[in-house]
């Protein structure tokens, strides 16, 4: 497939005349102000290689087939913030991890031959240099066309699995929580050799030009393992990440898309300035409150459910969108997008619902839609 | 302290060699069958209770859960079973997942349970889940998955095996799906954590 040419790119970057465009649009967004509708984020990645026609693995591992498909899609969906996203086994890959890459799902660690067998491994991993390993470096070239493509135009917001979830890609979460508990010291010695990789993979990120870098912390929430075990096993290691991210100049966020996530701690030992949520965090009993407590400070990003983006029509997308616009969009600092990756084998007609919400909600009959839900 | 308060106490403070010498007195001094109902289903429902109220996470439910399985397997029980009922249920993750965590945990409570399971593991193709189903004439067969790529030949596995035997109950579990979304697929329940696991079994075994 062809690079998008410059001509083609000016052309489908053209606003609408009093249109904002989505760099705008988002910043304005972030910083409390008014903007003409709410920013969205389709977090549709996998799903954008049937776009191209590239496999799952080809995504995976061709930095401008995935760049490219992302492209298309983010063009065919009109969303405002470029998810630089390829998949969850990228960092543990460049560790040595053996990953299986099937025909129609995602990568995975090949769970029959984890890397982390027993638990003197932990202290035999080597530090990959991110700029240079296989899946880590292609996945920096496909960021680094995504930011070519959208330069000024639209934020791109890069990714980096937390340590311990890079670690669980390792040696299995099942077994790690064990260790955590049984050889503690040992499982804080890879999260150290771990983060190191991180620190300059993150590095390089905002190298490119990013406008973000988001930390994925999978594990802190109700779904996994105590606040307090979260923040002994994570939180002082992505610290590191976060202030490297800042220092470098970059905005820093979060995602998180296991229930009831731990905000108050991703706060403390973060601070970031946007968070990506699937569920509601486990200190606030509600939308009202979670945006008075944490919308003031932090963009919030979400929370169309993943399971509802697979299963549901584009109309109960767009009415279940509305609603969260009605709530969460009060007062700006607010993306709408799905807790999580968008279903990766799924076509994206709900992606589309999800800006069509958003163009529509100014124009739409906020008493009629209320008296839907 | 009594003999109960300890092992109590050993699980909430994660104290294995507490925990453990608890148990091999138990076993010195006690008879094996009343070790079940006196001092395993109370620390089992405890454990429970406490992962229910998060006091602990999953990282201790499953270490707790770990050593209440090595007290039961220390035990000379004779043809244990779920309220007298020898019930058998196969378990799996449907092809194409890898991801068996939860499907660990609900075998071992089944297991503590006094449930016989018959673990098919991961990735587990529809031939094998319906194959095995008739050659078990298992009572219920659960299904795992994690990932919405599994939707299409996890409704495909559970219709072949409502039609092979459609006397067998199915089960659902996971991410991407919810008690409507299982009902329409045609499972027959989706339960959601292993706080509801045993209760929702017996609800489903007595309709």
């Amino acid at each position: 497939m062809q690079l998008p040419n410059k001509e083609v790119l000016i052309c489908m970057n053209t606003s609408f005349e009093n249109e904002l465009k989505p760099l705008e649009r988002v910043l304005l967004a972030h910083q409390g102000k008014e903007v003409d509708r709410v920013p969205v984020c389709s977090l549709a990645v996998g799903c954008t290689r049937v776009l191209s026609g590239v496999s799952f693995e080809e995504f995976s591992r061709d930095a401008e087939k995935a760049a490219n498909s992302i492209y298309v899609a983010n063009r065919l969906i009109n969303e405002d913030v470029i998810f630089s996203f390829i998949d969850l086994s990228v960092e543990a890959a460049d560790f040595g991890q053996k990953m299986v890459y099937p025909l129609n799902s995602t990568a995975h660690p090949n769970y029959e031959d984890l890397l982390i067998k027993e638990v003197n491994d932990y202290k035999r991993l080597s530090t990959p240099n991110p700029r240079q390993s296989p899946r880590m470096s292609n996945y920096l070239e496909m960021t680094n066309k995504l930011v070519q493509y959208y330069r000024d135009f639209c934020p791109v917001v890069s990714f980096v699995y937390g340590p311990l979830g890079v670690l669980g890609m390792m040696r299995s979460y099942e077994k790690l929580y064990l260790d955590m508990l049984q050889y503690p010291d040992e499982v804080k010695v890879a999260l150290e050799t771990i983060t190191h990789t991180l620190n300059e993979y993150v590095k390089a990120q905002c190298e490119l030009g990013v406008t973000s870098v988001c930390i994925d912390t999978l594990p802190g929430s109700r779904s996994s393992i105590k606040p307090e075990t979260w923040e002994e096993f994570e939180g002082k290691y992505v610290k590191q990440l976060a202030d490297t991210i800042r220092e470098s100049g970059c905005m820093v966020s979060n995602h998180g898309c296991g229930d009831s996530p731990y905000f108050r701690e991703v706060k403390k030992w973060m601070e970031p300035e946007l968070i990506s949520f699937a569920d509601l965090p486990d200190d606030c009993s509600d939308v009202n409150e979670l945006k008075q407590t944490y919308g003031q400070d932090c963009t919030l990003m979400g929370y169309i459910s993943t399971d509802m983006l697979f299963h549901a029509s584009a109309a109960e997308i767009l009415q279940e969108s509305w609603k969260q616009i009605d709530t969460l969009g009060k007062g700006s600092k607010f993306i709408l997008a799905p807790g999580c990756e968008y279903p990766p084998n799924k076509d994206i007609v709900n992606a589309r619902a999800l800006v069509l919400a958003s163009e529509s909600y100014n124009r739409a009959n906020l008493n009629i839609l209320r008296s839907l839900w | 302290m009594s003999t109960n308060q300890n092992l109590l106490q050993a699980l909430n403070h994660l104290d294995k060699n507490l925990f453990f010498e608890e148990v091999e007195s138990l076993i010195r001094n006690e008879p094996h069958e009343d070790i079940v109902n006196a001092y395993f289903n109370p620390g089992l429902e405890h454990t429970k209770e406490r992962y229910e109220q998060n006091y602990i996470g999953l990282p201790e439910f499953l270490l707790s859960v770990q050593w209440l399985q090595e007290l039961l397997n220390k035990l000379d029980l004779k043809n244990r079973t779920q309220n007298n009922r020898q019930i058998k249920i196969i378990l799996g993750v449907i092809e194409g997942d890898p991801h068996d965590m939860g499907k660990n945990i609900v075998k071992k409570l089944y297991e503590c349970y006094g449930y016989q399971v018959i673990d098919l593991g991961k990735d587990v193709s529809q031939n094998k889940f319906v194959q095995s189903s008739q050659e078990h004439e298992a009572d219920i067969v659960g299904i795992s998955t994690m990932m919405s790529t599994t939707m299409e030949v996890l409704e495909k596995t559970i219709q072949r095996i409502r039609e092979s035997r459609p006397e067998c109950r199915i089960v659902t579990g996971g991410a991407f799906i919810n008690a409507a979304i299982a009902s329409n697929i045609g499972a027959d329940k989706y339960i959601e954590n292993a706080i509801n696991l045993i209760p929702e079994t017996e609800e489903l075994l007595t309709n």
